[in-house]
């Protein structure tokens, strides 16, 4: 398959260059062994399940008493929101799109790198328990891109939780539905039929139906391109069955994928800015799909995380989880879900263009819109050792190849934002003052290397408040460098120091995950980062 | 034989199991000596004439072995032989003790083979500890007293010379009950209730017996079906297992839907204990006379004395015994049919439900059909698959065995059959259903050729509510699997069975074994699993155990189970009826809890 330095990553358009994309779409498929409870249940015999189980069959009742309706109209009530909702998985269905992504992928990238160090644990994950797939949301890619891996990979398909948006397409709703894609609606906490039926649904389609279940923990695409606070929902529905002993343990996998050029980024901007988000519709999907056609957009990175096992996280919790205690089961899902989200933070693959973004931005903020491309280089270095003491790592769409080139290229797979001069040696920032859309644009790419900035951000600048405090008036003149050096670890590793990071840390939780209990390990990974580099002269 | 006040006094006694048991019991296995499996010319074939399988050629069995548990039959992992007289640990028990033994006229022994033979049960550890030579702490001498008085006169003389009894019946323990503490320092005595084995009287108007703790099931219910009898009590273990083990380990009955379990055949029994004997003077169906001490006797495990007498309720022999079979599509339909036969409590004398893997298993034990045999099983699994969509993966199959008289077996027949068909069961036969009977008695042969090759095995069971039943089986045996995956065996086998129907739940009972080539601690592997299993079964629901006890493997988990109150009471009747620890073996709560909680109470 696909030739590159690093062993472990493999990519997926690389074969699909070699051989003929039909015959690979045709192909005979087995997938792994994957759990099931009993007998598999096709999609239809779920539905009657779910219509017959206990639970269901007591809303129906309560809600038809409430509401003094006969108890076949809400039956049949019932009945159409299953259909609303179900998956109908077909594996044409899956075929189909392995085409179309196929010859899609190849003019829109050039390269999907997944890392397959983790490919045999899901295998022997898949053979275990149920298995929950969480991947990041960045994007509506990432919804086509975790069925398009396991095909490639001969993994189950995953059924897939969507929201409703897509249903009302004519056509693609269908045909996503037939995928495996089942549609929630947003809220729905104070509807108890419609709780009931998802929740059945969900149950049995985890234990009887025979496919992992894919579900995005973040409720929506992160428009801003930070990951956002998760929602328990779902996943509460899923560790139900665990906590009420239906199943010994249920998995969940992390997936982290990242872009170098995210398809919705000016959208994504107008949102942000207050547009609303247009209706999807198909015709929308064809025009955008002609003009997407024309563009380039790099590479997309994936990982997958280390699988959870729900049992234990729950055994580790101090409380004891039972139904019966419905906070406190509610409160350790969301430390399972939170735990999830920095999972897949950790392992996303920082795309080149927020390391660039991060440096534009810094200059726009000083009114400068040309940067010497020999400087950025060297700033990003800088940053790239950074995230590398962090365990993360730049995403490199031309393998192999240096930084500065991996650079170049991406700078020219983002040319509506930046260009180089004729002579290649200064980038060209297309800003306006006052360009709101174009700031955004570069924010949402900044704001993808963040977390791993934050610390340091945090931390200096609480240092510099502390040496302004404690500053001795008579003796202004020594430099903050010199500072840095010379008393950086006694002054950052102390309890003062710590209780502050924490406050802000509190005051920032609602846009920066906050990974409680490790700011000791922060401090110290910020001090011995420094020690450890030479700063670049940022002024 | 004389009639004293209407009942009628039995002497005569025919015993299966002499005193000397290693003359025809294996010393290092279970059951006969001329009975077990061998692999021979190729196959597998069942030696002997005792059982239905006996002398015959299994090659269905050699292939499941083969494919089931990868067995590799062309390296054998013998058995050390028996150990010689000088290889025995020394008895630690006194000349003055021995003496007074002599006085009283009771037979003993201080003989190697005899004490070894008492220090053990049929766990997968006690018996791959004697099939490797390895034993630790063993009786220091074996006593048969032969009538309650003599059992009398030896607690006397264990309190006078504070040595230590292990009361042994049958031997077939499988919680580690008969195993010596180890560090226990005083001499034990393992009083053997074998020579016990007289009925003593049988009561025909009031329909009781009354029999001495020695005597073994398959004696007592020969005697009995000699004057047309029964008590109906049939554990599994019931060919060597005796009265007074199933009293003191609450043992059940594979026909207690009929009959009862131990506890429900009870009416009176007599236990020695060192502060006296411990009995009622009265044998009435039920009195309310405060707490029933008769359920501190059951369930004692040795902890507190030794019973002698026993009187159970017996039944006359039913006119009609029936064995019949039901196919379901699956084990969720299996499970919800005997849920609802329970619900309308028309459970026959006994309904077992096997899962599919117990089916196959089942299945391969059968010797080589001839021409007619393989188009008869052709065409049944043709009609299963074809004709009613069945799954020969997920079929599994419930074995039924009715007693009573004729028309009450063919009413509850038709209302079994009826309750199943609206689970999509299919009656299967009566053959079927008869070699599955037959067969429980083999099984546990099965161990012994297991160890031969690699293959370790062992049973658990539990109780659990039926809310529960279906998901318990499952998750166990998907636990117990994922675990053997983690740990990189290669071959397993878990199956289960559910074997009683009760009104609130029912008792599951689980098969586990696995190949353990390349392992170098095979049974410290078994016992990790099989803890994760306990613990499993534990928070689906499921009880510590059914009928087989605690013993000391599963001491562990009775304090979850029965409150520290009810510890608390458990150690203080201990307390109240063995103040010097006499019957030390150990099991249900284990010594150093007792001392601790004796220490706490002499500070107070």
């Amino acid at each position: 398959m696909g030739s590159n330095s690093e062993p472990s990553l493999l990519d997926l358009l690389a074969e699909r260059r070699l051989s003929h994309d039909f015959r690979w779409a045709s192909r005979t498929w087995t997938g792994p062994p994957y759990f099931v409870r009993g007998q598999m249940k096709k999609p239809k015999e779920i539905i009657l399940a779910v219509l017959e189980s206990k639970n269901v069959q007591k809303v129906i009742q309560e809600v038809a008493k409430d509401s003094q309706k006969d108890e076949e109209i809400v039956k049949k009530q019932a009945l159409d929101i299953l259909s609303e909702l179900a998956h109908d998985f077909h594996m044409y269905a899956i075929r189909w799109f392995g085409l179309v992504l196929s010859k899609l992928g190849k003019r829109l990238y050039n390269s999907i790198q997944v890392n397959t160090e983790k490919i045999e644990d899901v295998k022997k994950a898949y053979a275990s328990y149920p298995v929950l797939l969480l991947p990041t949301h960045r994007s509506y890619v990432d919804f086509l891109l975790v069925s398009y891996m396991s095909f490639a990979f001969e993994l189950t398909l995953p059924i897939i939780a969507a929201g409703m948006d897509f249903k009302g397409m004519v056509g693609v709703g269908e045909i996503l539905r037939k995928s495996g894609a089942f549609y929630i609606r947003r809220r729905f906490g104070g509807d108890a039929l419609y709780w009931a039926l998802i929740s059945e649904y969900v149950k049995k389609a985890v234990m009887e139906g025979g496919h992992p279940l894919e579900m995005f923990v973040e409720g929506t695409r992160s428009r801003s391109g930070k990951s956002l606070k998760p929602k328990v929902g779902l996943l509460s529905i899923v560790s139900e069955l665990v906590t009420s002993g239906q199943i010994p343990d249920v998995l969940i996998l992390p997936i982290s994928m990242s872009y170098d050029r995210t398809l919705e980024e000016r959208l994504y901007a107008h949102e942000l800015l207050g547009k609303p988000k247009p209706k999807e519709s198909t015709n929308g999907l064809m025009k955008a799909l002609k003009w997407l056609g024309d563009q380039s957009y790099g590479s997309v990175f994936v990982n997958f995380g280390d699988l959870i096992s729900i049992r234990q996280m729950i055994e580790m919790s101090s409380n004891p989880i039972t139904l019966e205690r419905p906070k406190v089961f509610l409160k350790s899902i969301e430390e399972i879900a939170l735990k999830v989200v920095l999972d897949q933070q950790a392992n996303l693959v920082v795309p080149l263009f927020a390391g660039i973004s991060l440096i534009i931005l810094s200059k726009i903020s000083t009114r400068r819109i040309r940067i010497p491309l020999q400087e950025l280089i060297e700033s990003m270095e800088y940053l790239q050792r950074i995230i590398t003491s962090r365990n993360s790592t730049f995403g490199f769409s031309l393998l192999g190849e240096s930084l500065g080139a991996n650079i170049r290229y991406i700078l020219s797979v983002h040319s509506s934002l930046v260009s180089l001069s004729e002579n290649d040696d200064l980038v060209l920032i297309n800003f306006e003052t006052g360009d709101t859309v174009q700031y955004m644009v570069f924010q949402h790419y900044a704001n993808q290397i963040l977390h791993h900035i934050l610390p340091f951000s945090i931390i200096l600048s609480l240092f510099t408040t502390h040496l302004h405090e404690s500053e001795d008036l008579d003796e202004p003149s020594c430099p903050l460098l010199d500072k840095l050096e010379n008393s950086l670890e006694e002054i950052v590793i102390s309890p003062q120091i710590e209780e502050d990071y924490v406050f802000l840390k509190e005051i920032f939780q609602e846009d920066f995950l906050y990974n409680v209990g490790t700011e000791l390990q922060e401090l110290h990974w910020v001090v011995n980062t420094l020690k450890s580099m030479k700063l670049p002269d940022f002024t | 034989m004389s009639i004293e006040n209407g009942k009628e006094s039995s002497q005569s006694v025919d015993c299966q199991i002499p005193k000397i048991r290693q003359e025809v019991l294996k010393w290092n296995g279970w059951g006969y000596k001329d009975s077990g499996f061998i692999f021979r010319d190729g196959v597998m074939e069942f030696t002997g004439s005792r059982y239905s399988i006996g002398n015959l050629i299994l090659p269905y069995f050699s292939k499941w072995i083969i494919d089931t548990l990868g067995c590799d039959f062309t390296t054998k992992n013998e058995s050390v032989i028996e150990p010689r007289p000088e290889h025995y640990p020394f008895s630690l028990v006194s000349a003055d003790f021995v003496l007074d033994i002599e006085r009283t006229g009771i037979t003993h022994s201080v003989r190697g083979d005899d004490r070894l033979f008492r220090s053990h049960g049929h766990t997968l550890h006690e018996i791959f500890d004697l099939r490797h030579g390895k034993f630790s702490r063993i009786p220091d001498i074996v006593v048969w007293p032969e009538k309650h008085e003599d059992v009398l006169t030896l607690v006397n003389l264990a309190c006078k010379h504070k040595v230590v009894i292990i009361p042994f019946g049958g031997g077939t323990s499988v919680s580690g009950g008969l195993c010596c503490p180890e560090n226990e320092t005083r001499p034990i005595v393992s009083v053997d209730t074998s020579q016990m084995k007289r009925i003593l009287w049988i009561d025909e108007a009031n329909l009781l017996c009354c029999a001495e703790s020695g005597i073994i099931g398959q004696d007592i219910e020969a005697q009995l079906k000699a004057k047309g009898f029964t008590t109906g009590h049939e554990p599994d273990s019931y060919e060597f297992s005796s009265l007074g083990g199933w009293v003191a380990t609450r043992a059940s009955g594979m026909k207690k839907n009929t009959y009862g379990n131990i506890e429900d055949l009870l009416v009176h029994v007599k236990c020695v204990t060192p502060t006296g004997v411990l009995e009622k003077f009265c044998q009435v169906p039920r009195m309310s006379a405060g707490p029933d001490i008769h359920q501190i006797i059951l369930g004692s495990e040795g902890t507190l004395g030794i019973v002698t007498e026993v009187v159970l309720k017996i039944r006359p022999l039913p006119p009609c015994k029936k064995y019949g079979s039901i196919v379901f599509p699956n084990f969720a339909a299996g499970v919800s049919t005997l849920r609802e036969i329970a619900k309308h409590r028309c459970q026959p004398s006994s309904i077992r439900l096997m899962d599919n893997e117990q089916f196959k298993f089942g299945h391969s034990l059968r010797a080589a059909p001839g021409f007619l045999g393989s188009i008869k099983d052709s065409a049944k699994s043709l009609y299963l698959t074809k004709f009613k969509g069945f799954d020969l993966n997920q079929i599994c199959v419930a074995t039924l065995l009715f007693e009573g008289q004729q028309d009450q077996v063919e009413a509850q027949e038709q209302k079994i059959y009826g309750i199943s068909n609206q689970y999509g069961g299919i009656p299967a036969g009566s053959t079927s259903g008869e070699r599955g009977y037959i067969l429980t008695f083999v099984i546990a042969y099965i161990r012994d050729i297991g160890l031969d090759y690699n293959i370790v095995a062992e049973s658990f069971e539990t109780s659990v509510p039926w809310s529960n039943t279906y998901n318990l089986c499952e998750n166990v045996k998907l636990r117990v699997s994922n675990e053997c995956k983690d740990r990189g065996l290669k071959h397993f086998f878990i199956t289960c069975r559910v074997t009683q129907s009760y009104d609130v739940g029912s008792c599951v009972y689980f098969y586990f074994a696995f190949n353990y080539h390349g392992i170098s601690n095979p049974v410290q592997v078994f016992e990790e699993i099989e803890t994760i299993a306990r613990d499993e079964i534990i928070s689906n629901r499921g009880s510590i155990s059914h009928h087989h006890g605690i013993g000391k493997i599963r001491r562990q988990w009775l304090p979850k189970t029965i409150s520290t109150n009810g510890i608390n009471t458990v150690l203080q009747i201990k307390q109240a009826l063995d103040p010097q620890n006499i019957f030390a073996n150990g099991n249900i709560i284990g010594v150093t809890e007792q001392q601790e909680s004796l220490r706490i109470k002499s500070k107070l």
